[in-house]
């Protein structure tokens, strides 16, 4: 499925050489073209503001591929150091940790990244904030379990070689073998958290117009999905269709892992 | 089994604790005072003061959570300045329909993905399989609130058969105002649903014994119920105790669309009249449902399968 | 249009990857109605395929070409449906190992009563005493009680004749039974074959008795079949199989039983059996055999008679019957290793 990683790349090669590629300002008015069906000069045709769907499409892309991408690595970053810690070190660490973990895991997703941006105040920081302090625990508790599985195999031979003063070298050791499920997770992650954004600047809750975002785009056209279905089908497809190829990046690296997962 | 329920009962306490001190804490996230924040535009200097001490904001943080603590315990979940009524009531009048919405929704889920599940377990390999796989993969990219306008459009303004807001007078208009929200979530649950079921409906076939089964000359409704059905409904209940979170996402949004009264739609309405007393009710009785749904799942284990221990 | 033949089975071939892989090959045997035929052979030899391919139960991806005819109903003719019906009324089966055999989370007496009810229009009081009287007729104690438990509360040999149980249900007249006594201690085995035994002879079944075990085929068989890599290397009445055996690997079989006579050293076949796709072009076991001469490795060996409905397959059946007959001892490159044979 590494069809999946080509598509990848060529999404965000466009995304960041948007401004390139389309002729058209994403955010100027031009109510004498509003509304208009797909056509040569505008292949996504246009929305009520006259702006062209494609242009604002692929600057969306920007949007909507940073939402992914952070909304996953940096709670990657930090799940992964906890618990790791937690995995390895066991004791309070791990208790507390582990207690942490399930309070935060029974607060639905959505619910809780709502409420924390209804606080903070809408917009696309307080919406990166928001995702970071409710998903560092997805990996946090992958992690503790993977580590403490594997410390009971690699621990034996490390305590028995190396020694005590080799800790560093046994973190990156359980690191190696630990990370593969978290990695899969992070596809499907992604996913999520773009859906979450899009979901949440469709309600009001993130990217603040006239900025292109996917959901905010169907939020905006959603009256006149009757008379210029264009306007809410092109957003629509675009997350799905990020969404389908990002999942088939996990896929392809899940069937991957399967083979030597027990090395 | 009374012994076992308050058991596990008593292990989620610290975890309601918990549950209580984020609540608690959400409304300390907001920028500047909260207490300018909760009254809006009716905000005095007196009733500023008023609140401060309401709530008990000069107080430590400790202190503040214990007075939280305190009030909850009297069942004061703070009043609403939108709709000048306390705040619980508010809410829990608005959970069964919630749970209404939800429960059709996982029944439809249930319903659509087990038929689609042992149809791919069936014809593992074949191309019906591989087709549902990638039908699977596309299905959980598309976001609800899309596939939510788009139902909405199609059947409620366009073909006229279904009604596409509000929750309806109870009884079987109910069931028709919940039938598109429900329908909309179940698209979201479905795939998750069906690809785990597909994953154990292939070990069951190949299991010893299904074998046996056949050797026996079982009439293939036996086989299809007591055995092939009887031993997935343990990863189905899995699957939704798992999944309980986007359930709930899901169902938030799409309440909000279809403007069914239910506790997610009233989350979502509060955030733009900045009803913070609501925002974190709100959020205590979803994870509170999160909860009580995994309590649920495990007396659910001990039922499906007699061989564990009550 | 039935009659009282038993099971004749000719030129039985089974074969995986769209016939390309053979795993079984010209296999013939006959079981005449009310008679016990033991099967035996080691793991891999192909023993439990047979039973599974007379059943009709073939794992995914194999075939079966040839007879198989069961009082004079010929079964690889039949359509799948009409298969699937011969399953349990007139073909049974049981397996080695009953707890993942038994579906956990049926009762006992429900599992058995809708065997009966898929094969015959009964009700369910009607098909709930049936089974009631076929548990008391398995031994089970307290049948009427019994009917409600759940396997996980019985034990190996319980379960097990809760299988036999389900597998009579609907009277066939053959019953395969593959390695039934393989996962219980000796004295659990012994009832459990007494059951077999009595029930066979009761209900004038034909019993295929599926083994690895030399001792307890022959408490329970008229009739013995030895299998080495997909044939059968050898055939007949018990006791001659057994005393006087004709086929070097049947020799070589007998010879690696400890026993209280045997020497110090456990006498093992040297080598191991062939993996099924590469089969040996003359006869399967020359490569191990210490008897083998140039002709054995040519071409495939036919089954030779030698002795009253006794075949071996083998082209030095004249020197192998001295063997027997003690009149010379196996040839001296009969290798001693401690390979087990297993």
């Amino acid at each position: 499925m590494r069809i999946g990683v080509i598509a990848f790349i060529a999404f965000v090669l466009a995304a960041v050489a948007a401004p390139l590629l389309t002729p058209y300002d994403p955010v100027k008015l031009d109510l004498l073209s509003a509304l208009q069906p797909p056509s040569f000069a505008h292949p996504f045709g246009t929305d009520h503001l006259g702006r062209d769907v494609l242009t604002r499409v692929i600057f969306g892309a920007q949007v909507d591929l940073q939402i992914g991408l952070i909304g996953v690595s940096i709670p990657l970053v930090i799940g992964t150091i906890i618990g790791l810690l937690a995995g390895y070190f066991g004791g309070i660490t791990d208790a507390i940790i582990g207690r942490v973990i399930d309070v935060v895991i029974a607060f639905p997703f959505l619910v809780l990244v709502v409420a924390i941006v209804a606080m903070l105040g809408p917009g696309l920081v307080n919406l990166f904030i928001a995702i970071t302090v409710v998903s560092w625990v997805l990996y946090a508790r992958i992690l503790r379990g993977e580590t403490m599985a594997v410390r009971q195999r690699e621990y034996v031979i490390a305590a028995e070689g190396l020694g005590y003063g080799h800790l560093r070298v046994m973190l990156r050791h359980i690191l190696r073998n630990a990370i593969a499920p978290a990695l899969i997770f992070a596809m499907s992650d992604f996913v999520l958290d773009l859906q979450l954004g899009a979901t949440l600047s469709f309600f009001g809750l993130g990217v603040k117009p006239p900025r292109a975002e996917w959901g905010l785009m169907i939020a905006e056209s959603r009256n006149f999905m009757l008379s210029a279905p264009w306007t809410v089908l092109f957003p629509g497809l675009a997350i799905i269709l990020l969404s389908f190829i990002v999942s088939l990046i996990g896929e392809g690296i899940a069937d991957r892992v399967r083979g030597f997962h027990d090395e | 089994m009374i012994g076992y329920l308050r058991s596990r009962v008593l292990q989620f306490v610290p975890v309601l604790f918990g549950i209580s001190f984020i609540v608690f804490i959400l409304i300390r996230l907001i920028p500047g005072d909260p207490a300018i924040a909760l009254l809006g535009t009716r905000a005095t200097p007196e009733l500023i003061k008023r609140v401060h001490e309401q709530l008990g904001l000069d107080l430590p943080l400790w202190r503040q959570y214990l007075h939280y603590l305190a009030n909850i315990a009297r069942g004061d979940f703070g009043t609403s300045f939108f709709y000048q009524t306390d705040v619980w009531t508010l809410a829990f009048e608005r959970v069964p329909t919630t749970l209404a919405l939800m429960s059709y929704a996982v029944g439809l889920s249930v319903l659509a993905g087990i038929p689609i599940a042992l149809l791919a377990a069936s014809r593992r390999g074949t191309i019906a399989d591989e087709g549902i796989r990638l039908l699977l993969t596309v299905a959980l990219g598309i976001p609800s609130f899309w596939l939510g306008i788009v139902f909405a459009l199609a059947f409620g303004v366009v073909l006229r058969i279904l009604p596409i807001s509000g929750a309806g007078h109870g009884g079987f208009d109910t069931l028709r105002h919940l039938t598109l929200p429900a329908i909309t979530i179940a698209c979201a649950l479905t795939p998750i649903l069906v690809r785990t079921l597909r994953s154990s409906l292939i070990e069951v076939l190949s299991s010893d014994c299904v074998t046996t089964g056949r050797a026996m000359g079982l009439a293939r409704r036996y086989l299809l119920t007591s055995y092939l059905l009887r031993n997935s409904l343990r990863p189905v209940v899995t699957v939704i105790s798992i999944n309980i979170g986007y359930l709930i996402g899901g169902t938030v949004v799409t309440e909000q669309i279809f403007s069914v009264p239910g506790v997610g739609s009233l989350l979502i309405g509060s955030i733009a009249t900045r009803d913070y007393g609501i925002i974190q009710m709100a959020t205590l009785l979803f994870a509170l449902l999160v909860v009580i749904v995994n309590l649920v799942a495990d007396l659910l284990y001990r039922i499906i399968d007699p061989r564990v221990q009550l | 249009m039935t009659n009282d033949e038993g099971l004749v089975v000719e030129d039985l071939r089974v074969s995986f990857g769209g016939g390309t892989v053979p795993v079984i090959r010209d296999l013939s045997l006959q079981i005449p109605a009310g008679e016990a035929l033991g099967l035996v052979g080691e793991s891999g030899s192909g023993k439990s395929l047979t039973a599974r391919a007379i059943l009709g139960l073939l794992p995914r991806g194999a075939q079966a070409t040839g007879r198989i005819v069961l009082d004079g109903k010929s079964l690889l003719d039949l359509s799948p449906a009409a298969r699937d019906r011969m399953r349990g009324s007139r073909i049974g089966m049981i397996f080695q190992d009953p707890m993942s055999s038994l579906n956990p989370v049926l009762r006992v007496g429900d599992a058995i009563a809708q065997v009966i009810r898929s094969h015959e229009d009964v009700d369910r009081k009607t098909a709930k005493s049936r089974t009631i009287e076929l548990l008391q007729r398995v031994g089970l104690n307290d049948a009427r009680r019994r009917f409600y438990a759940y396997p996980h509360q019985f034990s190996g040999g319980m379960r097990q004749r809760i299988m036999i149980a389900m597998a009579l249900a609907a009277n066939p007249r053959l019953l395969l039974a593959d390695e039934p006594t393989t996962a219980l201690d000796v004295v659990v085995q012994a009832g459990i074959l007494r059951l077999i035994d009595g029930l066979r002879r009761s209900r004038k079944m034909s019993l295929l008795f599926v083994s690895h075990d030399l001792a307890v085929v022959s408490r329970m068989c008229d009739r013995i079949a030895v299998m080495y890599a997909g044939s059968i290397v050898e055939e007949g009445p018990t006791v001659q199989v057994l005393h006087r055996p004709r086929m070097p690997y049947t020799i070589g079989l007998l010879n690696s039983i400890p026993g209280p006579q045997s020497s110090n050293r456990l006498a093992a076949i040297s080598g191991f059996p062939p993996q099924p796709g590469t089969l040996p072009r003359g006869c399967t076991f020359a490569p191990r055999c210490p008897m083998a001469i140039e002709a054995c490795a040519q071409s495939a060996v036919a089954m030779v008679e030698v002795g009253s409905d006794h075949r071996a397959r083998c082209l030095r059946t004249a020197d192998t019957g001295k063997i027997s007959r003690g009149e010379t001892s196996a040839e001296p490159n009969t290798s001693v290793s401690a390979v087990s044979h297993a």
